[in-house]
């Protein structure tokens, strides 16, 4: 498995995408792992050169123009799944995101993922600037699965308020008070 | 055939706990005839809130390892499902075939669910 590659050379790298929001929240169809990497080249290229012969390696690497950072599809052909794997951006709450990761299991394995707090925000993200509706979905999964109570709000008012995504965070938890006053009443 | 090497096709089509798979038919039945109470617009209102009420109640059954597992055993679950498809409209088609087909159309479906975007 992909991550026991990662694991066994010590890479920084962290599970995001529907992956994480599964985690915390209510699963939905994982059609690809979206993983970010704190890599030098050196650590990339001896990667790909211990995946298996099963990955196709895309042979185009798209650079982009936001970030400046580097962005790699792994096809798996004999399973349709992807693996996408992205450079760690200087982008501020990429950067509070990737060291705030915490180190849980998946199929038996450590892996690294973001927080709550973290997947809430970074979905309310793409959720004004992709408007996809199952990013806002999520969002609401994972706040009703999480509760209300145990989630940081302080850090994800703050990271909203960077971001200018306060009106679809309210919006959410709008939609998220429905579990949270069934949380209050015990009904 | 199975898409997922390890994974039977049968496995897709049962629940993956069945305790918790039937919460939802069993809290609707619970429910009973005093589901509906009013007009149309807060019958949705009402069924949307129920709807999440119950998926939460689910997920919160199980672990969050569970739920990342279950991720994966539902687009298993969507590519069988595709694979139905794919042969009732080539019936010709062998094992492979099937296979390439159901990849091009995961390459068409991501581009279309997938904008690019620098921070996933």
């Amino acid at each position: 498995m992909f991550l026991d590659i990662l694991n066994g050379q010590s890479l920084d790298y962290m599970v995001v995408g529907s992956f994480s929001s599964n985690r915390y929240g209510v699963p939905r169809a994982t059609q690809d792992a979206d993983l970010v990497l704190r890599v030098v080249a050196d650590q990339r290229a001896g990667l790909f050169a211990v995946l298996p012969k099963s990955f196709r390696v895309d042979p185009q690497v798209s650079f982009e123009m936001v970030t400046g950072t580097w962005r790699q599809i792994i096809q798996i052909p004999d399973i349709p799944f992807t693996i996408e794997l992205f450079e760690l951006s200087g982008d501020a709450h990429d950067q509070s995101r990737f060291e705030r990761r915490r180190k849980l299991t998946l199929l038996g394995r450590d892996a690294w993922l973001p927080t709550a707090e973290d997947v809430i925000i970074q979905k309310l993200r793409w959720c004004k600037g992709a408007r996809r509706g199952k990013d806002f979905d999520d969002t609401v999964a994972v706040m009703g699965v999480q509760g209300e109570k145990s989630l940081d709000w302080p850090y994800i008012n703050h990271w909203c308020a960077e971001h200018d995504t306060l009106d679809v965070l309210a919006e959410a938890k709008v939609e998220a008070s429905a579990v949270w006053e069934e949380d209050d009443t015990g009904h | 055939m199975s898409a997922f090497p390890g994974f039977a096709v049968e496995d897709f089509r049962r629940p993956l706990r069945p305790e918790i798979s039937c919460l939802y038919e069993r809290q609707l039945a619970e429910r009973g005839g005093s589901r509906y109470v009013s007009g149309m617009e807060d019958r949705i209102a009402d069924d949307a809130r129920f709807a999440l009420l119950a998926k939460v109640r689910q997920a919160r059954m199980m672990s969050g390892e569970e739920r990342m597992v279950a991720g994966i055993r539902l687009f298993a679950g969507v590519c069988e499902r595709m694979k139905e498809g794919i042969r009732d409209e080539r019936s010709t088609a062998d094992d492979e075939e099937v296979h390439h087909l159901l990849l091009q159309r995961l390459v068409k479906l991501r581009r279309l669910t997938k904008p690019q975007n620098p921070l996933p």
